[in-house]
């Protein structure tokens, strides 16, 4: 019979304390972030839809580090920096989340899955309404997209990276997956960490920034709604078509992301009930679900150990500060243009989180004064933030690449 | 390096910016064009419904 080690017996242990003590105290601190993040999404704190899986998948794959040979320490979970083909096909056979991350995942369809959802939750009638002042505010708040490039340069970026992470201002998941695998592939585990625990935090924290720079009286303007005119499901497919087109040829690179965001849109409005189920349903939520479980499971001490974290985490933070404060001067913009009809509230929602920050905008608006509605004009805002949102990740992938 | 970083930063935005605009302006000549196909579509009728109320 074996001797019994204890430490041969529960490998989990056996590698934390052989670990170099780093490694160790950086697991013990993910697998306790882990259970924080269950906790709040639990608690509705943060997303639940996204913080449960991850925080499941951050917690467990910290634990079952385990000895894959005498000397090499690993999980059976994952492994997202291989690289050799005859390696991968092993590995692809062992570790038990490797096929969803290899077909799913580091090709970007994952991303656009959700697109496509997000696509047919958005009406985007409320853009068609009122293009001008939509896309003004979603252009305004796309500040942190653009103002973060230089300043992570500054802090010694190089531009791929400094791109990927200037795009978390977008808040938009999907957007930034997608360009930090274009453009910075050894680094977009951190980022697209980095970008989906902050846009859990819009939530929480752009109620703060529209009080302090918005006083209650602008805060409760109301919105007049007759104005807004009918658009018929015709005219929405037909911009849809002709604008997924049309930035198709313009960025081919980032065409996948427009093509999933439009078709979601068509199918919507083409209302193909059996198409726009299936998208809403099983496809939208089955890729949040394994998109949190991977992004969680990718937060393994070994593999987020980078000095460049902390960098990432102030830029991701400056980045959606200063789309929040663009999107707010873009409202100010519009409240002056129009003489004081334009509730300046609106401009938070030019920051693509589809539709938190919507919902953000009327909640305050609303606690403002309760019977100002300004919905319509904040998803149209919201929209087009999207819109332009993909257009600046096509440009910067179309650059830098 | 940073000064030209702000250069190429500011022609993303100008770029994103013209892009923009451009698909909204797209959305006005498609509404437009909506528009007066449907208004020429009532014109055409307009006369038929018209002639029995005049001859009354």
């Amino acid at each position: 019979m074996p001797d019994i080690d204890i430490l041969q017996l529960f490998q989990g242990i056996a590698t934390l304390v052989n670990a170099d003590p780093t490694i160790a105290v950086s697991r013990i601190v993910l697998i306790l972030l882990g259970i924080l993040l269950v906790y709040c999404g639990v608690k509705h704190i943060l997303e639940p839809l996204l913080m449960i899986p991850m925080g499941v998948g951050m917690a467990s794959v910290n634990a079952a580090v385990l000895y894959l040979s005498a000397t090499t320490m690993g999980t059976i979970f994952i492994d997202p920096l291989v690289t050799d083909p005859v390696k991968l096909l092993d590995i692809l056979q062992i570790d038990f989340l490797q096929p969803i991350y290899t077909l799913t995942f580091s090709n970007g369809l994952i991303a656009c899955l959700v697109f496509m959802g997000v696509g047919v939750l958005c009406d985007i009638g409320y853009v068609l309404a009122t293009p001008f002042t939509s896309m003004f505010i979603a252009i305004m708040a796309e500040l942190g997209t653009i103002a973060t490039f230089p300043i992570a340069i500054a802090m010694g970026l190089p531009p791929k990276e400094a791109a990927s992470i200037a795009m978390v201002g977008c808040a938009d998941g999907p957007m930034v997956l997608f360009t930090s695998l274009m453009l910075a592939r050894d680094l977009f585990v951190p980022i697209s960490v980095v970008a989906y625990l902050y846009l859990s935090l819009t939530y929480g924290g752009y109620p703060f920034l529209i009080r302090l720079l918005i006083p209650k009286k602008l805060r409760g303007i109301k919105m007049d709604l007759k104005k807004i005119p009918r658009v018929k499901p015709g005219e929405k497919i037909a911009f849809s078509l002709i604008t997924c087109t049309i930035l198709c040829l313009l960025f081919p690179v980032a065409a996948p992301l427009f093509m999933s965001f439009f078709l979601g849109v068509i199918i919507r409005d083409a209302n193909v009930a059996p198409f726009k189920a299936f998208i809403e349903g099983p496809i939208l939520y089955g890729s949040t679900f394994f998109l949190g479980l991977l992004l969680g499971v990718l937060c393994e001490a070994n593999t987020i150990l980078n000095p460049k974290v902390l960098i990432l985490l102030i830029l991701g933070m400056t980045s959606l500060l200063l789309s929040g404060i663009g999107g707010i001067i873009g409202g100010y913009i519009m409240y002056f243009v129009s003489k004081g009809q334009f509730n300046p509230v609106v401009g938070i929602a030019g920051v693509s989180c589809v539709p938190t920050t919507s919902k953000v905008a009327q909640k305050e608006v609303h606690l403002a004064n309760m019977k100002a509605q300004i919905l319509p004009y904040a998803i149209g805002a919201n929209i087009s933030g999207v819109i332009t949102s993909a257009i600046i990740a096509g440009i910067y992938i179309t650059l830098l690449k | 390096m940073i000064l030209e970083s702000v250069k190429f930063a500011f022609i993303v935005y100008a770029i994103a910016a013209v892009i923009a605009f451009l698909v909204a302006g797209l959305i006005k000549i498609i509404f437009a064009i909506i528009n007066r196909s449907n208004n020429k579509a009532k014109k055409e009728e307009k006369p038929v419904l018209a002639k029995p109320a005049a001859q009354e």
